[in-house]
């Protein structure tokens, strides 16, 4: 077949033979796709962070020592090493409070940049006896019994092959990884009471001032609460106030709330970016699709008087318009991949909110439906102004161009 | 009759006035007629021509094609009548300018065929007999104006058509290159073809066989 030429070729042709034209409409197909594909998929991560967050909180209540309430709120959500204490009398005092279901404590401890660490952590200890915040998510990943020096480590702390790592010169093993939260917990390492004792020991050996004056046996860094059903959270932080002095109460749910705050702020800025981006997108593609299309009048007066019916004129725009949506989709997801997927840790630091990429599938569909989108909208576009031309009198239409 | 013209009218509207463009024409023509209008810019001629060809709907009148009152039939159906019988030459770029000569000359083919098989490659055979054989890979751009004149006169009669309309095909055209064109016609008229051309150049109406005149809308 020497030379075949068809509609469709044509359509090939045009966009090749006006690459100038078409590559500016490629562009701005991929500046709406990349702003809609990578939208999205940063609005996705952020309400799958707070998800998470949400999952992993676990407790109605936290209660810290007075003043340490930021501190507290940067271990969960940042990974900020912190350590705070109070006595540990307060968790029997807050387990008689009317409206306490469950308390159990947690001890907070944080590594060293210096050699005898691998890696500087926030450690947050807990009593497997009474804890039902850590041990349901370490379920999730680790069957077994957490022993004596091992220790469970949140989702973005490195580890070498021997499963080992090493903190104030003790060695201890590696027993699970947990998910990933997009939050300060995956920077967190777990263990059980009796494992932190043995590390803060030997921190106290190696002379970290830290240590100094802590009782560990008396001490304790917070208190997790679970209140009974038919309680609300504000009565049981009244009677907690009534009772106990000098402790910081922190509501899990506010903490949340004031996240989804931020994170309503952030949504909104980015859906107004979105919807700009997306307005401005829109009127430069029909802007450009009609003095396009105007300036071919003659051609397609030509294809019309050659005996191309309108709809076959009109399938020539469309074509060349979905093959440029197509492109530009590609284009745009493409380079919105490359600044979403490789700085994935850094965005999530940007924007301070607990930020977790989707899941695969989640993904996968964001691109189809950028795709489609973005080879819907120029066709659309393009198709409304051919419809026009080719309504009106062939002989007129030749000579407009004239 | 191969084409019957009756009361064929076409109005414009020119500011407050209405401009008969073509007034109340009856025409006919038959198998081997190579008909030149003549006319002054502005007579009506090109209105009339593209009223023939099925590109301009006139304000009254009816243009019968063998047989077929072309005003009646659906946009499908007249966009496929005209492919089949009716060649038509634009004035001006009567060509695709992203197309070589070839692909401008077989698209008209490729319209409503749907394999290859079903084509009758005689693209070739024509550009060769219209002395462009050799151009057939070359741009409109890369050609000049008698060139591009021939190569849109074998797009016009690629799918053997009933009827040849050409709207001044020898504006601009040196005396050599007016007769090649205007040759040609004679040519595919003999074939049996109606030719109809035309023309505001007094000094080619020795190659028709009836050379009618254009004044106000009217045809004398």
């Amino acid at each position: 077949m020497k030379n075949d030429i068809s509609l469709t070729k044509l359509s090939f042709i045009n966009i090749k033979k006006h690459s100038f034209r078409s590559l500016g409409l490629i562009t701005m197909t991929a500046i709406l796709s990349l702003f809609l594909f990578g939208g999205s998929v940063l609005l996705l991560s952020l309400d799958k962070g707070l998800e998470s967050m949400s999952t992993r909180l676990g407790a109605d209540i936290m209660v810290v020592p007075i003043g340490y309430d930021k501190e507290a709120e940067g271990v969960l959500l940042r990974g900020e090493p912190s350590y705070f204490y109070f006595d540990k009398s307060v968790e029997t005092k807050l387990a008689k409070v009317d409206g306490v279901d469950k308390v159990t404590s947690q001890f907070f401890l944080t590594s060293s940049n210096q050699d005898c660490c691998s890696v500087p952590v926030q450690f947050i200890g807990f009593d497997p006896n009474t804890d039902f915040v850590v041990q349901p998510w370490i379920r999730e990943n680790y069957s077994g019994r957490i022993t004596e020096n091992s220790i469970i480590i949140g989702n973005d702390i490195l580890y070498d092959e021997s499963g080992i790592m090493k903190f104030f010169d003790k060695e201890y093993e590696v027993a699970a990884v947990l998910d990933e939260t997009g939050t300060g917990f995956d920077t967190d390492v777990y263990a059980d009471i009796v494992t932190v004792k043995s590390l803060f020991e030997a921190a106290k050996e190696k002379g970290f001032g830290f240590t100094d004056d802590i009782d560990f046996e008396n001490s304790i860094s917070s208190v997790l609460i679970k209140i009974s059903d038919g309680y609300d959270i504000d009565t049981v932080v009244h009677n907690i106030r009534m009772n106990i002095d000098g402790v910081q109460i922190i509501k899990g749910q506010t903490m949340t709330a004031e996240i989804a705050d931020n994170l309503n702020g952030f949504r909104i800025f980015l859906l107004v970016l979105l919807l700009l981006t997306g307005i401005f997108s829109i009127v430069v593609l029909i802007l450009t699709f009609s003095l396009s299309v105007n300036e071919r009048r003659r051609e397609f007066g030509i294809l019309r008087s050659i005996g191309s019916t309108r709809g076959m004129v009109v399938s020539v725009v469309i074509k060349e318009a979905v093959i440029i949506g197509i492109s530009g989709g590609i284009i745009g997801i493409v380079f919105s991949s490359l600044i979403l997927f490789p700085f994935n840790t850094y965005i999530g630091d940007s924007v301070k909110l607990p930020y977790l990429l989707p899941n695969s599938w989640v993904i996968i569909v964001v691109i189809i439906l950028t795709l489609i989108l973005s080879a819907v909208i120029p066709p659309i576009i393009a198709s409304c102004f051919a419809v026009k031309i080719s309504r009106s009198e062939i002989y007129l239409t030749m000579r407009d161009n004239d | 009759m191969l084409i019957e013209v009756n009361h064929l009218t076409r109005e414009y509207r020119r500011g407050k006035n209405n401009v008969q463009a073509v007034d109340n024409i009856h025409f006919t023509a038959d198998k081997g007629d190579f008909v030149i209008i003549k006319g002054e810019s502005g007579s009506g001629k090109s209105t009339f021509l593209s009223m023939l060809a099925g590109l301009l709907h006139p304000t009254s009148g009816s243009v019968f094609i063998i047989g077929k009152n072309i005003y009646e039939l659906s946009d499908k159906e007249l966009s496929c009548f005209r492919n089949s019988h009716i060649g038509y030459i634009p004035q001006g770029h009567e060509l695709l300018s992203e197309l070589t000569v070839y692909e401008n000359v077989v698209l008209p083919q490729r319209l409503y065929r749907k394999t290859y098989s079903d084509i009758n490659d005689n693209a070739d055979k024509l550009l060769k007999k219209l002395k462009i054989g050799e151009l057939r890979n070359s741009y409109p751009c890369e050609l000049s104006g008698g060139e591009r004149k021939r190569a849109a006169i074998a797009r016009a009669i690629v799918n053997y058509p009933d009827v040849i309309l050409a709207d001044e095909p020898t504006n601009d055209l040196d005396g050599n290159n007016t007769a090649i064109v205007l040759e040609a016609f004679s040519e595919i008229a003999k074939s049996g073809t109606v030719v109809i051309m035309i023309t505001h150049d007094d000094h080619i109406s020795s190659y028709g066989s009836r050379i009618m005149t254009m004044e106000n809308g009217k045809l004398v």
